[in-house]
């Protein structure tokens, strides 16, 4: 049985980073759909209860918005390391490459953590993910909001890890070889994190802005 | 056929469209024959009038489809006849690849015919879905595995005196001046020919859904919500049934008998409705050996003359003739009152099931319910509403009969899951539930094996059981039952504490030998500690 | 890359080895592996699932439940039955289909990600042992539809793995869709404009839009149906905040597209067979391709048409309108079907009676969908046994028979061997008149009164029922046949040839079974994958014929044994 490893033409070359890119656009827009139904669940829960939600910003306070918002640049940010990594990857460079993957794979720990801390002061708070009870404040928030902001979590840990791999291949020379052609994997993963800013704008604007 | 060509001559034209014209004909005729299906096999009897809409609308859809079907069909078998390749054949088919003018036919056509399919059902179900003046409101609830129907039935002045005297104006609504009603509920649903109903209901656990198949109506019931559903039932004839009269007598029989050992009036009114205190006054009039023999003579002439009306004089003078002298001279009165009580067959209604289609569980087959279509009003009245309003205005003293009756009545969904079959004074228990442990002699059961395994006195075992089922399981099933609460009138699964305490009394009794009767005062006491306990 | 429209004469291709067992038994990125493994495993499913069937039509013999220890049990039989049949059988099976032909069709040595197509097919064994292992802690009761609070607060543990079950087969159905996406769009041969595919290609393409965009919303559903279940949410508790109308609308916004996941394939099959073996163009290629597409984009509108008796009264008659439409490319396609067929020289073997018993079938459960689809009709027809048949028509009678058709149809190609043309033939005989037995008086139960899902009904419908169970048993023994000629067929079959139906689309211009890296040089497609009649049509097949050798068998085969050819 013949093995499917052989080098590639140019052109094949090419159509792989086509391929791979058009598969994780189609594979983004799956996630996009499952996120959309946890956020528009948000969002109904939101229109039909604004008091419930007026409670969890009181509870939260000044320190806690402040916080979050500040987490969100930290992720806006990332994503601009993203880009610059990838721009020095396209010109060849190797370490410099490397060195914006360790900030978007940092700043997305950072993220995850403050995240966390976040999560804690909403539960001091009583904010809970099971249904607190019927005269309960905060009236079923916490499932709202848990579900799409801890799947989003989850995909930011992915990222990381992702991250961390990309670095790993990029130090045993995976992109190495003529400029501009073989930093299909890099970008790949640069679509995966974008999405995951974006997802986080979406959720950051409906819960924390609006 | 070629259908590459695209025939230039105008012979070639004119074959196509006469062709097509004769198909057109036959999938139309054949589609009308198809169509018929509809009323000899496929549909039930129509027993409410937006079933007929219904079924107009189908009786359409069906020609049509059977059109379709001829055509598609009868294509595909004149190809696989026609078109078969010959043996030893191994050349290729014609190279054709479409014809736009086909293609555009066999798209405008169904979107033409879907278009009219989508106005003439749009405008069927706002026919079906509107209000209707007069409409009875039936408040129905859905509970794992039955159905209780809930009425407030308006009370005449005459019962409403009845309820002033026996001291239970408490169970009566409303005031002098706009009327008293009485809140019932039933396991059956009563309705009544061309008097449209409104069925608004709730579901007390998981998604039911309530359908009437002679009728097309469904609806489910959510949790959460109340839905509605609509339908104008219609009485329709039915054949002599020489079966449900010998029942019918043989309960007669028994109604009458009671009546004379106990002397309670209600087991004759719910048995006769109406006629029951005038049947109660001919058991005092006359001796038990003339009394049967005028019983014997109404029945045989009705027998012989199913269609004609008792209370007629063709009928009363038939009757005479066949009573001997001294009887010949029975006051009319008197003998319309046989007539009337003894003369039909009790059946003035039409019955079909009502059942859940929405998956709800282990007993989800076993969830239907009866719905009882009324001849008349009058019959309604005579038959459901009077009686009931009665039966509530005299309970009985004896609290096992109390208990029977309200079992019997299906105040409380305990059908879709207990096997229990009894019948006594003026009740009747049919139970086929199979979800949890049958009753039948469960009297027996509470005060030995129960008793043994929980401690407890059989009356308190059953009272208990009402309340808190999950506190002993039966080996065997699972923790299952509802819980009834005595607390709130207003919630979900009320059952007073009277109610409870009758309920107890009637399975105390349900044993084979006498033996293992229930102590009703220390019932009395333990429901009272119970009650501060919980 | 050649210009000629047939290859150099002279290049004759030797026979090719099929691979040994133990390499069907392990991890391998060759497409033709991997759908091999997809279509057995779906047949190990399809006969599970089977056997539930009959355990159910042995308790419908009698209006008791007495096979089943209770309502409860019995309620496991039809749930797990319907998840089976469509999550581990129907889908994963024309995913196999798919990943068998897809890069054959394409002229490509493989699909566009391997790795991944790998990778998808091994989550199904272990999705399909969580369904399984439910059966050890309380199996799922709750239909396949598993609607919520029966699903949530009443239903045993086995519902949480049946969620985490289903979870894992969606991923893998969209993981393969992905890559089907991929490699359709860019990995087309030169001359292969998009109306130049295969149909069997435009039908993957347009069902592969349909689960990447469809089945996130199962999975969406799913994971709130597994936080209510164990992390004590109330998404859908009516009486805490919670709306059980939620699931059904996010649920059958799924559902509904997946039943044109599961038949559009079956469309796709029944295009090729119809066509090859009837020697005849497609009637109406473009409108085939473009419906398909149609009832991709309409199917996503028509969801709430099972909702008829639960969704608001005001908002039901939209989902009438739209139901109602997609009748009309569905129409068409029938109608473009006849079309091929007609005028044509047809060879009734296995694949092309089970094609034209797909057709007959179809047309009846379009039929049924009409009419389910007007409110006040289905208003007394939902969740009764006239839904049951429906879908039965269209899944049994269409998907099912697809596959049927397409497995005597490619079986030859994927083995080297062709199946027994006289079992083929008994097997055919059986399936229609058992379907037909089964199925048709369900029609009348329905209308009569007999709702759905109930292991005890009204005495009256016993007769009825009898006669559904009786011929549910000779469809049952059946599909026995085709399985015991698949097997046998691998060792005694006649060899089949590159390409004994002599079929111009790309698959069948390589040995069979193809080599490791599918063809011998750039295959070159033929200008049009249907184009028979023609004289160059013939002279490409001829080309083909000199250089892979063998008699193709190309009449209409006998039920005698034949002299082999190339033996």
């Amino acid at each position: 049985m013949a093995e499917l490893t052989h080098h590639l033409s140019a052109e094949q070359e090419t159509a792989s980073i086509e391929n791979q890119k058009f598969a994780m656009w189609l594979y983004i827009a799956s996630e996009t759909i499952l996120f959309s139904i946890f956020i528009g669940a948000y969002a109904v829960f939101r229109h039909s209860q604004p008091e419930a939600v007026k409670e969890v910003h009181h509870a939260l306070g000044l320190f806690g918005t402040l916080l979050v918002t500040f987490n969100s640049f930290l992720l806006l940010a990332s994503s601009w390391a993203m880009v610059m990594g990838l721009r020095e990857i396209k010109r060849g460079n190797r370490q410099g490459m490397i060195r914006w993957l360790w900030a978007v794979a940092g700043l997305g720990t950072v993220f995850v953590l403050l995240q966390y801390v976040e999560y804690s002061r909403l539960a001091e708070e009583g904010v809970t993910l099971y249904f607190e009870g019927a005269d309960s404040a905060f009236a079923g928030f916490g499932m709202h909001f848990y579900t799409p902001t801890a799947f989003h979590g989850a995909h930011v840990i992915a990222g990381v890890l992702w991250c961390l791999l990309v670095i790993w291949k990029a130090r045993n020379g995976a992109y190495d070889g003529a400029p501009g052609r073989n930093h299909a994997g890099v970008e790949i993963f640069g679509l995966y994190w974008h999405f995951v800013d974006v997802v986080w704008v979406v959720l950051f604007t409906l819960i924390y802005l609006v | 056929m070629d259908l590459g060509n695209k025939g230039k001559s105008s012979v070639n034209a004119g074959l196509i469209a006469g062709v097509v014209a004769v198909l057109t004909v036959l999938l139309a005729l054949g589609g009308l024959l198809i169509s018929q299906l509809e009323d000899t096999v496929l549909l039930p009897i129509n027993a409410s009038a937006e079933s007929e809409q219904v079924d107009q609308l189908f009786r359409v859809l069906l020609g049509i489809g059977g059109a379709i079907f001829l055509l598609v069909e009868g294509a595909l078998l004149y190809s696989i006849i026609r078109f078969r390749v010959k043996k030893g054949d191994t050349s290729d088919g014609p190279t054709i690849h479409g014809n736009v003018t086909l293609e555009l036919v066999w798209t405008a056509i169904p979107a033409v015919i879907v278009l009219f399919l989508v106005v003439y059902s749009y405008q069927v179900w706002i026919d079906i879905r509107a209000p209707k003046e007069g409409e009875m409101v039936v408040n129905a609830t859905g509970a794992r595995f039955a159905w209780t129907f809930n009425y407030d039935l308006p009370v005449p002045d005459d019962m409403v005196a009845m309820f002033r005297e026996n001291d239970l104006m408490s169970e009566l609504e409303g005031n002098e001046e706009d009327g008293y009603t009485l809140n019932v509920t039933s396991n059956i649903l009563h309705v009544y020919d061309e008097r449209p109903v409104v069925m608004v209901m709730n579901s007390q656990d998981v998604i039911h859904a309530f359908w009437v198949p002679e009728m097309r109506i469904k609806q489910d019931l959510l949790p959460g919500r109340t839905t509605e559903i609509r339908f104008t039932p219609i009485a329709l004839e039915r054949e002599y049934d020489a079966e449900a009269n010998a029942v019918y007598d043989e309960a007669a029989d028994l109604a009458v008998t009671n009546y004379r050992e106990n002397g309670e009036l209600t087991t004759l009114v719910t048995f006769f409705g109406t006629d029951g205190e005038e049947v109660a006054r001919l058991l005092e009039t006359y001796t038990i050996g003339e009394f049967n023999r005028i019983v014997e003579a109404v029945r045989s002439v009705r027998n012989e003359n199913p269609k004609v009306d008792p209370r007629s004089t063709s009928f009363t003078t038939a009757v005479k003739d066949r009573l001997t002298e001294n009887l010949q001279n029975l006051p009319e009165e008197d003998m319309l009152a046989f007539a009337s009580a003894f003369g039909t067959n009790g059946i003035n209604y039409n019955q079909y099931r009502v059942v859940c289609t929405e998956l709800c569980g282990s007993g989800h087959g076993a969830m239907y319910a009866y719905v009882r279509v009324y001849d008349s009003e009058q019959d309604y009245y005579e038959t459901f509403v009077n009686p009931t309003i009665f039966a509530r205005a005299n309970p009985p003293d004896d609290p096992v009969l109390q208990g029977a009756q309200i079992l019997a009545s299906g105040t409380y969904p305990c059908s879709g899951c207990h096997l229990l079959q009894e019948s006594g004074d003026g009740f009747t228990i049919d139970w086929g539930g199979l979800t949890g442990p049958a009753l039948e002699g469960v009297g027996e059961r509470a005060a030995t094996n129960r008793s043994n395994s929980t401690g407890l006195a059989p009356e308190e075992y059953l009272f208990q059981s009402l309340y808190i089922p999950g506190a002993y399981l039966v080996p065997g099933f699972n923790n299952l039952m509802n819980n009834f609460q005595f607390g709130n009138p207003d919630g979900d699964l009320y059952m007073p504490v009277n109610d409870a305490k009758a309920i107890v009394a009637y399975l105390c009794s349900l044993s084979e030998s006498s033996e293992y009767a229930c102590d009703l005062e220390n019932l009395d006491a333990y429901a009272a500690s119970f009650i501060d306990d919980n | 890359m050649a210009t000629a429209s047939y290859p150099l004469r002279g290049q004759y291709v030797e026979e090719v080895k099929r691979p040994k067992l133990s390499e069907y038994l392990r991890w391998s990125i060759d497409h033709k592996i991997i759908g091999v493994q997809y279509m057995v495993t779906s047949l190990f499913f399809f006969v599970i699932a089977g056997a539930l069937a009959m355990l159910i039509r042995w308790e419908l013999l009698t209006p008791q439940t007495d096979l089943m220890a209770s309502g409860s049990s019995y309620n496991t039989l039809f749930s797990i039955h319907g998840t089976m049949m469509i999550f581990t059988w129907i889908v994963p099976m024309f995913a196999g289909f798919g990943n068998y032909l897809i890069p054959l069709q394409l002229g490509a040595k493989d699909m566009a990600f391997p790795w991944l197509n790998a990778f998808a097919f091994w989550l199904i064994p272990p999705a399909g042992l969580l369904l399984i292992l439910g059966w050890f802690v309380g199996p799922a009761e709750a239909g396949w539809t598993s609607y919520p609070p029966l699903s949530t607060i009443f239903s045993p543990d086995g519902q949480t793995l049946w969620a985490l079950s289903i979870h894992l087969l969606g991923l893998s159905s969209i993981l393969g869709a992905i890559n089907f996406i991929v490699t359709i769009k860019n990995m087309r041969p030169a001359g292969m404009g998009w109306f130049q595919m295969p149909l069997f290609t435009w039908a993957i393409f347009a069902t592969s839009i349909i689960v990447v965009l469809a089945t996130p919303f199962l999975a969406g559903a799913l994971t709130l149906l597994i936080l209510d279940r164990v992390a004590g949410t109330t998404f859908f508790d009516a009486n805490n905040g919670g709306d059980v109308l939620l699931w059904q609308n996010i649920f059958w916004f799924y559902s509904h597209p997946a039943v044109y996941i599961m038949v559009l394939p079956g469309f796709g099959v029944l295009s090729e067979v119809l066509s090859v073996h009837s020697r005849k163009p497609i009637f109406g290629y473009r409108m085939i391709a473009l419906s398909s597409m149609a009832i991709a984009i309409v199917g996503f509108t028509v969801w709430a048409h099972h909702m008829f008796t639960s969704l608001q009264p005001e908002l039901r008659i939209p989902f009438m309108i739209t139901s109602m439409i997609i009748a009309v490319p569905t129409g068409i396609k029938i109608f473009s079907w006849l079309g091929t067929i007609w005028g044509g020289k047809l060879r009734l073997n296995s694949a092309m009676l089970f094609a034209l018993g797909f057709l007959s079938l179809f047309v009846i459960g379009g039929i049924t969908g009409v009419m389910l689809a007007s409110v006040p009709v289905d208003i007394h027809m939902h969740d009764t046994y006239f839904v049951v048949t429906h879908f039965h028509f269209v899944l049994y009678g269409g998907s099912v028979f697809g596959i049927y058709a397409g497995i005597y149809h490619w079986y030859p190609k994927i083995t080297g061997r062709l199946l027994n043309e006289r079992l083929g033939k008994l097997h055919f005989v059986l399936t229609y008149l058992g379907f037909l037995g089964t199925f048709l008086p369900m029609h009348i139960l329905g209308m009569q009164g007999m709702p759905r899902r109930v292991a005890e009904y009204d005495p009256k419908f016993q007769d009825l029922n009898v006669l559904v169970s009786l011929s549910s048993f000779v469809l049952g023994i059946s599909t026995f046949i085709l399985l015991y000629n698949m097997v046998v067929s691998i060792y005694k079959g006649k060899k089949a040839g590159a390409n004994p139906w002599r079929a111009l689309t790309l698959e069948w211009q390589t040995t069979s079974p193809p080599p490791a890296y599918n063809f011998v040089g750039d295959p070159i497609p033929f200008e049009d994958p249907y184009g028979y009649g023609t004289e160059a049509s013939k002279a490409y097949l001829d080309a083909m014929e000199a250089r892979f050798g063998g008699k193709p068998l190309i009449v209409e085969q006998s039920t005698e044994p034949e002299q082999a050819s190339g033996d």
